[in-house]
């Protein structure tokens, strides 16, 4: 047993050392890199396969006897760029912060929720999907959109990913 | 060496009846302590490495050091579901099933999708599926596990032989985990809305009760995981005023008074594996990762859960009066102060809040006493080997328990051949009397064998 201890332990030191040599040419890891800010109505890449443009943004006030309760309702298209067939979920994450604080969600005042869960098939767009959220006050929103990947490679080395951020004005 | 008193079966009964919730809880994370110290400390390393600028938040080294330490927490209702298995009598491999389909990624992100974007979840197109955080989570599994202990016997029951063997995991599978996610996961969630709606109503009208309530009662909110309700409460007065007075400055106080309390054990304690452990758990807590304290300690122990919830509650008090602000969301322990650095009396507070906490609890623990576990209990939390001697006293017992029970199996063999041979003889003089081949005068010596009979039942009885 002790013999065996003794020899993977020489073995990892052998790894460990090998690891340090210096090779001719060195592998340079790459990925894409997605921007930190984007546009409404910009072709935004979130990560290696899905695209998102935000069309247009909204406020809505479903109950006129309360007048402060408003609801931002984002429109966007979302293009699958992969080979299979996606529903948004898995694919990519939109939500919203307003004075650093996450909104809270909504659906109940959009068009079609179900266009969150339709599938559709590689390389094609699903258009003018919808999401409401329920703004705070009248400041500017930020929108962030995150993608599926987990780590990006930035000049070889591996870090967090982080989601492309929008700012839109309510009106 | 003195003779242990044996319990009669009534008192093992009523033994079994002061069986309560504490034990229950300590019983159930005793053999996964080992784990979450281990996880602890190196939180506290990361923690530590972050703070004083040798790692990046965003960098890979973080990413692996995070995930060390951060693994076994996410993974924590595994490691409960097996050790709740063992104490609730249910199968342990199926109840670790049960909480692996909890934390299954598609799962978990499906939650965590659906909560995001706001989209209701139905099973079935009919039952509504309520959004828990099960990473992390102790209460719903404990919950989940004890219903399974409850099912098991009856589809073993209901469930024909023949078909036990796929029926029975598939049925314990199906129904355990439907229940989980519709009912007992939940519960744990709704108590901490609900506690958040009440925490957010008093910190409008009494804002100093609040880190008071929440100083005392931190260690009953982690149990439930209803302190992942505060959270939100927390981000948005930081997100919106730029401090935060309900649940950082009541969370540093009690892991300090968590802290405070295992300190004043490890003192207090006569077995040095118990005192390194205990002041392992301290130094952990100090950083804000008190789960070891609080589940191997505070709990089982029961006076330094009391000692932390009322040292906890009274720095909480003071911050509660003094106003004490966090300024950032860090891991509520020593390191956190930097969040509180501005303005000094801030941090002058915070200190004095933290000082509270550990004196307070560590001199009331002092007071109140303990009585300390045995060495059995100490020897499964630290994973320490048993020693020679202990060995050999083990293996004396195991021989004297051995003979002891050779001498009652042969006393009880010879007791069954005596009954045996008077049963026969009685029966065969029987016979012979209804047949006529035995005359009455023959059978006097059914009598003796009356008495043979009672003198061995008598026998048999004493063995």
């Amino acid at each position: 047993m002790k013999r065996a201890c003794v020899l993977l332990l020489i073995l990892v030191c052998l790894f460990g050392l090998s690891a340090c040599s210096k090779k001719n040419v060195d592998k340079v890891f790459t990925s894409f890199v997605p921007p930190k800010t984007g546009t409404v109505n910009e072709d935004i890449q979130v990560d290696e396969t899905n695209h998102i443009t935000i069309v247009s943004t909204n406020t809505i006030t479903p109950n006129p006897d309360k007048p402060d309760e408003k609801i931002l309702i984002v429109t966007y298209d979302w293009k699958n760029g992969s080979e299979k067939q996606k529903v948004t979920h898995g694919s990519f994450l939109l939500t919203a912060k307003q004075d650093g604080v996450t909104l809270k969600p909504n659906l109940k005042h959009v068009d079609d929720k179900f266009k969150l869960v339709t599938p559709i098939q590689g390389g094609e767009t699903l258009h003018d999907i919808q999401q409401g959220f329920e703004l705070l006050s009248d400041n500017e929103v930020t929108l962030s959109i995150k993608g599926s990947m987990q780590v990006v490679f930035e000049d070889g080395v591996p870090k967090g990913s982080y989601p492309v951020e929008v700012p839109v004005t309510v009106n | 060496m003195a003779k242990e008193k044996t319990l009669s079966g009534k008192e093992m009964l009523e033994e079994k009846k002061k069986f309560n919730v504490f034990d229950m809880i300590g019983g159930i994370f005793k053999p996964i302590l080992i784990v979450i110290i281990g996880a602890g400390v190196l939180q506290a390393l990361r923690d530590i490495l972050l703070q004083i600028g040798a790692i990046s938040r965003v960098s890979s080294s973080y990413i692996f050091l995070d995930g060390l330490g951060n693994a076994v927490f996410y993974f924590l209702p595994i490691f409960l579901a097996i050790s709740s298995a063992n104490v609730f009598g249910a199968t342990p491999f199926l109840a670790a099933a049960v909480a692996a389909f909890l934390l299954y990624p598609n799962i978990t992100n499906l939650f965590s999708w659906a909560n995001s974007v706001g989209w209701d979840l139905t099973l079935f197109g009919k039952i509504p599926i309520t959004y828990v955080k099960y990473e992390s989570s102790v209460l719903p599994i404990i919950l989940i596990v004890f219903f399974q202990s409850k099912i098991e016997p009856l589809l073993k029951k209901t469930i024909p032989d023949l078909l036990r063997s796929i029926l029975f995991p598939v049925l314990t599978l199906f129904i355990t985990c439907l229940a989980g996610i519709i009912i007992l996961g939940p519960i744990g969630t709704w108590v901490g809305d609900g506690l958040a709606f009440v925490i957010t109503w008093l910190n409008t009208r009494v804002p100093w009760l609040v880190p008071t309530l929440v100083g005392a009662a931190s260690p009953f909110l982690v149990i439930t995981g209803s302190h992942y309700s505060l959270f939100p409460v927390a981000t948005q007065n930081l997100a919106q005023l730029g401090y935060d007075t309900v649940l950082m400055p009541g969370m540093m106080a009690s892991n300090i008074a968590l802290a405070g309390a295992s300190f004043a054990v490890a003192v207090r304690a006569k077995q040095k594996s118990y005192k390194s452990y205990c002041a392992s758990s301290g130094i952990t807590s100090f950083f804000g990762i008190s789960q070891s304290s609080l589940y191997g300690i505070a709990i089982p122990l029961q006076k330094p859960l009391i000692a932390s919830v009322i040292g906890g509650g009274l720095a909480g008090f003071y911050a509660g009066i003094t106003g004490i602000r966090a300024q950032s969301f860090v891991t509520p322990g020593l390191l956190s102060l930097v969040g509180y650095s501005t303005p000094t009396s801030n941090l002058i507070n915070a200190v004095i809040c933290i000082a509270i906490a550990f004196v307070a609890t560590f001199v009331l623990t002092l007071i109140m006493g303990f009585q300390e576990p045995s060495k059995e209990t100490v020897r499964e939390l630290t994973g320490e080997p048993i020693s020679e001697s202990e060995k050999q006293e083990i293996l004396d017992k195991a021989e004297e328990l051995e003979a002891t029970a050779r001498k009652t199996e042969e006393a009880l063999g010879d007791a069954a051949m005596e009954t045996t041979r008077a049963t026969i003889t009685r029966g065969a003089t029987r016979i012979g009397e209804a047949t006529g081949l035995v005359s009455a005068s023959e059978t006097e010596s059914e009598e003796e064998n009356g008495k043979a009979k009672e003198a061995t039942e008598q026998k048999g009885e004493d063995a």
